[in-house]
């Protein structure tokens, strides 16, 4: 996405408005972090991996007591 | 028996407990010390002291009867002003809610009143409870008690400034990628991030609440251990809490680590720490081999892919949660603030979605390879010397970013896996500023953490210096 497309969204979504060094820097920072997540998740999210949460793991962990060393 | 601003929260508690003080006398020494020493540090936001001083006596009164007052009966404690209590303002660190006045209690502060701890007012943070360092345009920055030109690290600011300062025993304060253990590193003190979904985020301002959690600063792991058993557990109002154990954190410091194994991941880690921090990490694990710890080396995963993952949540949650404000009231919000929620308007919901599908998986494929059969991992909590105030908020904006980052290489990826992390002072860099290393472990793996902490501070004293200028007054 663009500088001017971000900008633009921001104003008419959210009704946000970014100065044009807030949107050069977020333009960067969305590229890369859009572009580093996708490709995890390519990898990683498949239409069986859910459900899987944080929360599920936890609660394996503490049912059979894996914490203690 | 130390002078009564010295002692640490347990030991407090012990004197109260078995007549040795009175909770009126250590309440008013704290009273005293946060109204001189907390302004030069910037670490108070409100105290209120004819109600604590009544509280105190109320206790007093009770232990003279013979009633049981609790397993922190009569300690004064301070916290970070985001933690609401019925009837009085919590300003969040910000302008925008400098006069609210929350109708509901937090579930902490409701169960350490219920263990007899006092609280004598809030404690600054930085705006938003989003800032590292310590930041705050609308409150000043936070001081660090060992040299007021450095920052206390954020956000918890003022709790790991009075923590440090002895103004009180323990704080609580919040993390959600880093805000606890930065603090505690800046100010070297003890600070326990918590795993994510053990002690309740009901009543506490929200950040990130994906990434959010509360847990103690304190001057040991001993005095940790007593608040986090106070504040961890279940509560229906937070369900992410209904799975969490409900245990004694303080019965199993033996001071042993004989048995334990402990991992040091290379890479990631290790190459971004300036060799003072280096050293400083081997010296640590040195104590902690000769107390009986076997050391290994591990690996890490992408940690460029965690970092990610964490930023978009961060921001995307952050993002919801100030929407409002950040249309409608701009130039209220500090630039660095600002800064940090603005990419959340822009993410999109699909990569917010896979980032939080790809928790689970993310902290089993950082355990496997971070810690592996271990026990326990070893990382630095700060990979740089502490910086000094004008390093991250004068100059080239590049050159701030970057001061910035570098303070959170280490934890805000801890964050997103949700795991605890128990940071330890381990002693001090060539600026005369304290450093820390950080023990995670499995999530709820807190008691472990507690007790390697434990054991390193039978075997140190890093966490007991005082800082220069805080003596008594």
């Amino acid at each position: 996405m663009s500088e001017t497309d971000i900008a633009a969204l921001l104003r008419t979504q959210d009704a946000i408005a970014v100065t044009p060094q807030e949107a050069e820097g977020l333009a960067r920072l969305l590229a890369l972090l859009n572009d580093t997540v996708a490709a995890g998740a390519a990898v990683r999210v498949t239409i069986d991996s859910a459900p899987s949460s944080f929360e599920t793991l936890r609660a394996g962990i503490a049912e059979r007591g894996e914490e203690e060393a | 028996m130390s002078a009564l601003f010295d002692l640490g929260l347990v030991e407090t508690a012990q004197a109260i407990a078995d007549g040795a003080v009175t909770s009126e006398a250590v309440t008013a020494v704290a009273l005293d010390r946060l109204e001189t020493l907390g302004p030069r540090y910037n670490a108070v936001m409100a105290l209120d002291r004819s109600g604590a001083l009544e509280a105190a006596r109320a206790v007093d009164r009770a232990r003279a009867k013979g009633e049981d007052i609790g397993a922190l009966g009569g300690v004064p404690l301070a916290h970070k002003d985001l933690l609401y209590r019925a009837g009085r303002v919590c300003t969040g660190g910000s302008l925008i809610r400098k006069d609210f006045v929350p109708d509901i209690t937090a579930s902490v502060l409701e169960r350490l009143d219920g263990a007899g701890a006092l609280d004598l007012g809030t404690l600054h943070l930085a705006e938003f409870a989003l800032s590292p360092t310590g930041f705050n345009a609308h409150y000043g920055h936070g001081k660090s008690p060992w040299n007021p030109a450095y920052g206390s690290g954020g956000s918890s600011s003022g709790s790991g400034a009075a923590v440090a300062a002895r103004l009180v025993s323990g704080a609580l304060g919040s993390d959600t990628g880093g805000s606890i253990r930065h603090p505690s590193a800046m100010c070297g003190v003890t600070g326990l991030k918590p795993t994510h979904g053990l002690v309740p985020l009901y009543g506490a301002m929200p950040m990130a609440p994906s990434l959010d959690t509360i847990g103690p600063l304190t001057r040991s792991a001993r005095d940790a251990a007593r608040m986090l058993s106070v504040i961890a557990g279940p509560d229906v109002r937070d369900a992410i809490t209904l799975s969490a154990p409900d245990r004694d954190y303080e019965s199993g410091l033996t001071g042993d680590v004989r048995g334990l194994t402990i991992a040091v991941p290379q890479g990631y880690y290790r190459t971004a720490a300036e060799s003072e921090i280096l050293a400083l990490m081997d010296a640590s694990l040195d104590v902690l081999q000769e107390a009986g710890a076997r050391i290994v080396e591990t690996t890490v995963p992408d940690m460029m892919l965690i970092n990610a993952l964490m930023q978009v949540v961060m921001t995307s949650e952050a993002a919801a949660l100030h929407r409002q404000w950040l249309s409608a009231r701009p130039q209220d919000y500090g630039a660095q603030v600002r800064a940090r929620i603005l990419p959340g308007f822009a993410v999109p919901a699909i990569r917010y979605v896979e980032a939080m599908m790809m928790r689970a998986q993310m902290a089993r494929e950082w355990l496997t390879a971070a810690m592996g059969a271990a026990d326990l991992v070893h990382v630095p909590t700060l990979a740089v010397p502490v910086p000094s105030i004008a390093e991250t908020t004068e100059g080239a904006p590049e050159d701030v970013a970057a001061a910035i980052a570098r303070v959170t290489h280490c934890t805000r990826g801890i964050s997103y896996l949700g795991l605890p992390s128990l940071s330890v002072p381990c002693g001090f860099t060539a600026n005369g500023l304290p450093a820390a290393f950080q023990l995670v472990g499995r999530p709820y793996g807190e008691p472990v953490l507690l007790r390697a902490g434990d054991a390193y501070q039978r075997r140190t004293d890093f966490h007991t210096r005082l800082p220069p200028e805080c003596g008594a007054l």
